[in-house]
């Protein structure tokens, strides 16, 4: 049995008629944080897309607790909780009420205290969680749709572009979380564009471009990311 | 935690789905207006008929008491006909709106007092009810399309699909509660109100069975129409939207418009007013004719008459009704052929109705209440059985020349008009 939570062979995956992941091989260990960089097209929210079933490949294998996604997309999406770029939940309900619907697609009845937890801890503030989403900012929404990823206390973690439209502190509180969550055992595949924000929160970190694994970068005994030579080769690697 | 919870979530996500709500609404009082218009519409017949045999009871009884010689009574003497609505007329008018549905009929030639109608209420017959047949045939599949068509691309073009995907157990969780409910829904707001006329009216529960069933499976068709254009990954809402909205145009109205202008034009003929005409010409013809000509016709179909005396007189009663029988005769090979020709055109629009389920669904919720093609001949033929024994039973009087008495005429009793719905009335 492998301890690798997630795990790409040699994925290829073509969208459109177009080869977007090419040869791409990775794993991710239980409870370890890995974020892949890339520009625009490089392939990252279709990694995501593919370890979340959505997208069939053409080649290679993606598998989650070592289950093949592709043999058994349902019971690989009940260990994986996914957080969207754009927070997309149901304008017309309130957080409480998006959380409890979603929650039940999952058959999760969550418990009222459960709920509110979930809230705290992504720092909702209280006084909207009775008002629709449609009078939200950006970022509360996201809150929300953290709260959906905690909430369904899965082993494995998608992030894509989490902290997109989060306010700086918003973001640490976020950073915190994904943190806690690690050190719980909670695998989490992160992609995203923010260098910073990728080399703060992961332990791993690799540049994507045009649909292959170019380079990982690993922290080191104190768990710190070089910044600046991870930047330099994704702004080199955006530059070619 | 089971499918149950899932489902309560699901009619809260449904209730505060406002647009979905009003379009559930709004067929909820476009199917209750169409079942209070069909009940109003059927009282008022039941109470037109009611009226009328009344009235014509008074009348008869009135008129006879004047009468001075049979003749003259059997041309005075009314004699109501009623074709009663069914329990389930109130959802389906159909033929009811074009074909006679209540008559008074008396001994001279019928074949023009049948038809007299044919040439009085044409646009009716194009414009047609608006009765809970109509808003099953035409409205429901737009309801099912504007519930049904943005399913899926409404959550596919908010960005919400990959985190519904993911985030359900399996799809089925998703999207069987959600389609289901909606469906549910749909047929509640449309069904209801018919329930509520077939209570009213007492009909029986096979009657409410079958109409419920027929228009189930309509709705059946239509959501699973929908939801295989709506399901398509490569579709927006838009086209998912005009797609569904063709196929609406092309099964509700193209081909029965299609249909009938071919059936009209393959299947031309006899038309009803034709029949009344040729009958009237007949027995208009037969004031210059010779006597002889028209009791020689007359006699060669009731020859137990044929002993009768001769008619020296310029005028005679026997000699007035025997041509009008024979107007008759001189048109009932038209009107046999005008029954072949709607016959022929009923059995191309049942073929018809397996291309158009607005078509079929009228047609079953017509022939389960009972105003359909074969209900309207089938009265047809009752007045015509009616009328034969009017006229019958004034010939002994006529053909054997016998001199009146207000007694004797008392003795020709003509039974009032049944039919199995009679008792409705009463």
């Amino acid at each position: 049995m492998t301890n690798y939570a997630l795990k790409a062979s040699d994925l290829e995956v073509v969208r459109g008629g177009k080869t977007v992941l090419s040869g791409m091989s990775f794993e991710v260990k239980q409870g370890e944080v890995f974020a892949l960089l890339g520009g625009n097209g490089a392939g990252k929210s279709t990694t995501l897309l593919t370890f979340m079933g959505l997208l069939q490949p053409k080649g290679g294998v993606a598998q989650v607790l070592g289950k093949s996604v592709a043999e058994q997309p349902d019971a690989v999406r009940n260990q994986i909780a996914y957080l969207p770029e754009s927070a997309a939940l149901y304008d017309h309900l309130t957080a409480w009420e998006n959380l409890t619907y979603f929650l039940s697609l999952s058959q999760v009845q969550p418990a009222s205290e459960s709920l509110r937890a979930a809230l705290d801890a992504v720092s909702l503030p209280i006084e909207s969680r009775g008002r629709p989403l449609k009078s939200y900012s950006k970022g509360m929404r996201q809150k929300v749709a953290i709260a959906l990823a905690l909430l369904r206390e899965t082993p494995v973690l998608l992030l894509d572009e989490p902290t997109s439209g989060l306010d700086p502190s918003a973001v640490e509180d976020f950073h915190d979380i994904i943190e806690r969550l690690a050190n719980n055992g909670v695998t989490v595949l992160m992609v995203t564009h923010d260098l910073y924000g990728a080399c703060q929160a992961a332990h791993r970190v690799g540049i994507l471009r045009a649909g292959q694994l170019v380079e990982v970068f690993e922290a080191d005994a104190d768990g710190n990311i070089e910044i600046s030579t991870v930047r330099d080769l994704f702004l080199q690697q955006r530059v070619a | 935690m089971n499918m149950k919870y899932r489902i309560e979530q699901e009619l809260f996500f449904l209730l505060k789905c406002r647009a979905v709500l009003g379009v559930l609404a709004l067929l909820l009082v476009v199917s209750g207006v169409s079942v209070v218009l069909g009940l109003n519409y059927v009282a008022a017949e039941r109470q037109q008929i009611a009226e009328l045999v009344q009235l014509d009871n008074e009348e008869r009884a009135y008129k006879r008491s004047l009468a001075y010689d049979y003749g003259g009574a059997a041309y005075d003497a009314f004699h109501a006909v009623w074709n009663p609505p069914s329990e389930l007329a109130f959802a389906a008018i159909g033929q009811r709106d074009l074909n006679p549905t209540m008559m008074r009929i008396r001994a001279l030639a019928i074949e023009g007092q049948i038809y007299e109608t044919d040439s009085v209420n044409p646009e009716l017959a194009l414009a047609g009810r608006f009765d809970f047949a109509f808003v099953a045939a035409y409205l429901l599949p737009l309801v099912i399309i504007f519930v049904f068509y943005d399913l899926l691309a409404s959550e596919r073009e908010s960005g919400r699909l990959n985190l519904l995907s993911v985030t359900a157990r399996n799809s089925r969780i998703l999207w069987l509660p959600r389609i289901l409910l909606r469906f549910v829904g749909i047929l509640v707001a449309i069904l209801v109100p018919l329930w509520i006329g077939i209570f009213i009216e007492g009909a029986a529960f096979g009657l409410l069975f079958g109409a419920s069933f027929a228009v189930t499976l309509l709705a059946v068709l239509w959501t699973g129409l929908v939801l295989a254009i709506a399901t398509r990954p490569v579709l927006r809402s838009e086209s998912i939207a005009a797609i569904s909205i063709g196929a609406w145009v092309i099964l509700t109205l193209a081909i029965p418009i299609s249909g009938k202008v071919y059936i009209e034009s393959s299947v031309s003929g006899v038309k009803g007013a034709e029949v009344a005409l040729v009958q009237r010409e007949s027995v208009n013809d037969a004031w210059d004719l010779p006597k002889s000509v028209t009791m020689d016709a007359f006699y060669a179909s009731h020859p137990e008459w044929a002993d009768s005396a001769p008619i020296n007189e310029e005028f005679h009663w026997k000699w007035y009704y025997a041509f009008q029988q024979v107007g008759d005769e001189s048109a009932a090979e038209l009107s046999r052929d005008y029954r072949a020709i709607m016959l022929v055109r009923d059995e191309l629009t049942a073929r018809v109705s397996f291309l158009s389920p607005a078509v079929a669904i009228q047609r079953q919720l017509e022939t389960l209440a009972r105003t359909n093609l074969s209900a309207s001949l089938e009265f047809e033929d009752q007045v015509r059985s009616y009328h034969e024994e009017i006229r019958r039973a004034y010939y002994p009087v006529l053909f054997s020349e016998e001199p009146f008495s207000s007694e004797r005429l008392a003795q020709i009793t003509i039974p009032g008009f049944s039919n199995s719905a009679q008792l409705a009335v009463e």
